[in-house]
């Protein structure tokens, strides 16, 4: 059941109760929780944070801290499926799931007592009717559907039960077609931090601080390509109000703000990854629309950015400075001389400059949204495997707490290494021509024994890989249908299991509604073919399987996709 | 830490490992009467005997013993670090004599040299009082205004008590800064648990073998 | 004794601060606190106040010497004075930095506030240190000093009692073992 008022449905009865929160493992789960774990400690609400990768571990995770628990949290997980029939909860135990994986399972959103979704309403207006997915069958006893048509009333050859039946057979198949029109796209909606941040609003605990947190959020839906721009766009527009209430004292008291405190600013960013952290050579070639315009991983391409720098009039021995140690009169233009220089080289306002915020705190340099997330993801996804993912959770959030800039500094020179790793595998398959097309979709695989492998074995890092991957095939490809092809990524997950990875993500020239089918397509084709495929992750266009079924998985996805 | 704390602030406890060093300075002594079958004490000689008017420097433990006021059978000098042409350059300036070098237990020594009543006695004690006072500022700026800097220039011309003298400064500047960068209120683990946690393990392992 | 020992101790002093609830009277064994009505200034504890800020459900108001312009004035007169000067509160450094690390948006002028803090601190703790060294180059026994904090003191304790223990030990040599002692000037 959807929530109306977060405060009164949900906050209101949560506190004073032992509540446990179970959270995803992306930036933005992290901040909503964060956000939470704010709210809750103000008003000194019991809580456990249970951090978990994947449904079988948000199983595992409910039945060990299940105990005396009569609130359970979910934290972008758990949205998808029918989460009563998963968890097997007693029937006092109450969810509230708090996702913007999309769509909602039905059964979540028309379970109206142990399920309450905290979403926003007009996100879920495609959810068909209460009508055409359950029926009250008056003998049946108000069981739920269409194959609880037991042998008795078989017997039963009146004209009217024929009549019933037909009508029941009828509807069943429109609620096989509802159900599947509304499940075959998956997509995404408001981000959770932005939920809890509105949450933390009506209770007037809004500070500067969770903003940042909601900024985040909002910042690592975009750069997963989780939401399209113009969703983007009007977040930070909702945003930007916050940011402007939090950050605007009046004219003459503008000093009196302690340097201590946090301040946020709205600005048109470079969309260059970690550029303030950076060279500007490293940044350009990191950030994936010039890498894939100027097809910098060729020496022809490396030729145009040096053309593209000395006609901006910036010194290749300055590019190769830290960024906050160039010129400063070259630093302060290099955003102007960008803009006035990139339509000549085919790029885009999009490609360059990234509406979004900045954080000032104390002396040091400021940060961007960006550059939180980065950090926080790699973290979040390091391939360090002598430590847990609960150990990687907990560093992660270290990162996003104010004042911790050691714990930053490492997270950004992580999420440099990340960078370069996605930079030089999307190079290696382009040298070595591995993106191949299956007909309906392309197909890559990391190879097994790759150096940078393990980076690859974590979602939120494949998804950049293969859309990197895919636009930079996009970018070579003669085929002008490269365009319209989606494509399928592979990556070795656990090499003494032989389990990969698979990724699919849409072709794109339908970027803009950041809508993926692969969820249904993979479903049917380990269906067709018996592979044993785990329909593990959160997002259901990521999936495990035997390293080994992935040509018979393959062929069956080609013959779905035809 | 307690038990650290007692030893340092009495130098005069049978188990200062500090009192036990400071009586092993050597003391200048001439013997006024022959000793039998020692002359092995006394590198320079193959002799069997200590003859009587050998100048040898002895531990003070020993010089301090063999001590018997007109009896003795030696006679105790002034060391060389406590006689006139020091003290003069202690009154002159303390702040730049190296008192490290000159006897690392400068001050400990000295009292005890004290006990054995040379004739210099009250100029000694006197100058063993006015060199610390003299030298205390400088002790007490280089502690307490310094923080991440290499001291090891300054702290090496500190005779041992002094240094202890400028840890505790240290420590006191270390805990205030802590304090005010707010590091104090992070919750660590106390080394006793640490430890108590540790031997447990040892414990449990050493059962389990 | 460790600074935040010092600070604990100074987590007693009242504070001003504003509720944005209300309440009535809490009953603690230190004494009682409020009642609470959204609003209105009351006087709480440090701890309180604190603890209430991190909850969102207070703003402080800055105590009345925390102002830029008091605090100048005592700086002044701490610079002009041999002596110690009374401060206006005998944990001033202490609710400085408690105040300041937890409501730097409700303290004006947050950073000249601390800045001029810590240069009174650091004239005192000078003043401390050069009349430690006038005391100690004396020889005298006991000296009083009016007007000294708690935390002033602390950050010289360690050190100042080893001092005088040492100095202590050199004397009494001194006067143990100069039986004929004439040339004793101290």
């Amino acid at each position: 059941m959807l929530v109306r008022d977060f405060k009164r449905e949900f906050y209101d009865v949560v506190q004073h109760q032992r509540v446990l929160v179970l959270v995803a493992f992306d930036v933005d789960s992290l901040c909503g929780c964060k956000i939470l774990q704010y709210l809750f400690q103000c008003d000194q609400v019991l809580y456990t944070i249970v951090p978990v990768t994947d449904l079988q571990e948000l199983e595992k995770a409910f039945l060990e801290n299940a105990e005396g628990i009569k609130h359970v949290v979910l934290i972008n997980c758990g949205a998808t499926v029918d989460i009563v029939d998963l968890l097997q909860p007693e029937d006092h135990v109450r969810f509230y799931i708090c996702d913007s994986h999309r769509p909602v399972d039905v059964h979540n959103f028309y379970n109206a007592v142990q399920v309450k979704l905290l979403m926003r309403e007009d996100e879920l207006s495609t959810i068909p009717t209460y009508d055409e997915l359950f029926r009250d069958d008056s003998e049946d006893s108000g069981n739920e559907s269409e194959d609880s048509d037991t042998g008795y009333k078989k017997k039963k050859f009146d004209e009217e039960s024929i009549i019933r039946r037909q009508e029941k057979r009828r509807w069943s198949e429109n609620r096989v077609k509802v159900l599947f029109d509304y499940t075959k796209f998956t997509s995404y909606g408001t981000s959770a931090a932005l939920v809890m941040f509105d949450l933390a609003w009506k209770l007037s605990k809004d500070t500067n601080t969770l903003l940042w947190l909601a900024i985040v959020g909002v910042t690592d839906q975009y750069i997963h390509f989780k939401t399209p721009r113009d969703k983007y766009m009007e977040d930070i527009l909702t945003l930007q109000s916050h940011v402007s209430r939090h950050n605007q004292r009046g004219g003459d008291n503008e000093n009196t703000l302690s340097i201590n405190s946090l301040k946020i600013s709205f600005e048109e960013e470079l969309n260059f990854p970690l550029y303030r952290h950076w060279t500007l050579m490293d940044t350009i070639c990191h950030s994936m629309p010039i890498a894939c315009k100027l097809r910098l991983w060729s020496l022809k391409g490396q030729k145009r950015l040096h053309e593209f720098l000395a006609e901006m009039g910036l010194p290749l021995n300055q590019c190769r400075q830290q960024f906050g140690a160039m010129d400063a009169n070259l630093r302060s233009e290099v955003k102007g001389k960008i803009q006035e220089f990139m339509s000549k080289y085919g790029l885009d306002i999009q490609d360059v400059i990234l509406p979004s915020f900045s954080l000032h705190y104390g002396y040091k340099s400021q940060l961007c949204a960006t550059d939180y997330v980065l950090s926080s993801i790699a973290v979040l996804e390091s391939g360090d495997k002598s430590r847990s993912s609960t150990d990687n959770f907990l560093e992660a959030c270290d990162i996003l707490q104010k004042g911790c800039t050691d714990k930053m500094e490492a997270g950004l020179s992580a999420a440099k290494l990340q960078l370069r790793s996605i930079y030089t595998q999307v190079q290696s398959f382009l040298e070595m021509h591995q993106i191949i097309s299956a007909g309906p979709f392309l197909y890559v695989f990391v190879q097994e024994g790759t150096a940078d492998s393990s980076y690859f074995a974590h979602p939120q890092c494949s998804i950049r890989l293969a859309r990197f991957a895919l636009q930079a095939h996009c970018a070579v490809s003669r085929n002008k249908r490269a365009q319209s092809l989606p494509l399928v990524l592979g990556a070795p997950l656990r090499q003494e299991e032989g389990t990969s990875l698979v990724v699919g993500i849409p072709p794109l020239d339908t970027d803009d509604e950041r809508k993926n089918f692969f969820g249904k397509a993979f479903e049917q084709a380990a269906e067709a073919t018996n592979t044993t495929a785990k329909f593990n992750n959160f997002d259901s266009y990521i999936i495990e399987m035997k390293s080994e079924d992935k040509s018979k998985f393959f062929d069956a996805l080609i013959s779905i996709l035809q | 830490m307690a038990a650290n704390f007692t030893l340092d602030s009495n130098p005069d406890s049978y188990f200062s490992l500090d009192d036990i060093l400071a009586s092993q300075e050597k003391v200048p002594c001439t013997f006024n009467t022959q000793v039998s079958n020692m002359g092995y004490m006394d590198q320079s000689t193959t002799d069997t005997n200590i003859v009587s008017g050998t100048k040898l420097e002895l531990p003070f433990w020993l010089a301090k013993s063999l001590d018997r006021g007109s009896r003795s059978i030696i006679n105790i000098d002034t060391p060389k670090n406590y006689k006139e042409v020091y003290r003069q350059i202690f009154t002159a300036d303390p702040n730049v004599v190296d008192l490290h070098k000159l006897g690392p237990y400068f001050y400990l020594f000295g009292g005890k040299l004290i006990s054995l009543h040379l004739p210099d006695n009250d100029d000694i004690a006197s100058v063993l009082l006015k060199t610390f006072q003299g030298r205390f500022r400088r002790i007490m700026d280089g502690s307490q205004n310094t923080l991440n800097v290499d001291l090891t220039s300054q702290v090496s011309l500190l005779d041992e008590q002094e240094r202890l003298l400028f840890s505790a400064g240290q420590q006191g500047l270390h805990d205030f800064q802590k304090w005010e960068t707010r590091e104090s209120e992070k919750l660590s683990t106390s080394t006793m648990v640490a430890n108590h946690r540790k031997r447990k393990r040892f414990v449990l392992s050493s059962k389990s073998s | 004794m460790d600074p935040s020992e010092v600070e604990f101790l100074a987590e007693r002093e009242l504070v001003k601060v504003i509720p944005n609830f209300t309440h009535d009277k809490i009953y603690l064994i230190s004494g009682d606190v409020g009642p609470f009505s959204a609003g209105l200034p009351l006087p709480v504890p440090l701890w309180l106040a604190v603890n209430l800020k991190q909850r969102q459900k207070c703003r402080f108001v800055a105590p009345d010497w925390m102002d830029i312009d008091v605090l100048k004035e005592k700086k002044q007169e701490e610079a002009d004075s041999r002596f110690f000067t009374p401060m206006p509160s005998p944990h001033y450094m202490e609710i400085t930095q408690l105040l300041l690390q937890w409501g730097t948006d409700d303290i004006p002028k947050a950073d000249e506030i601390r800045t001029l803090v810590k240069d009174i601190w650091d004239l005192r703790i000078a003043k401390l240190r050069s009349s430690i060294d006038v005391f100690v180059k004396s020889g005298e026994s006991h000296a009083k000093l009016n007007y000294l904090t708690l935390m002033e003191i602390n950050t010289v304790r360690l050190f100042l009692t080893k001092a005088l223990n040492h100095m202590h030990q050199l004397k009494s040599v001194t006067s143990r073992d100069t039986t004929n002692s004439n040339s004793q000037a101290f």
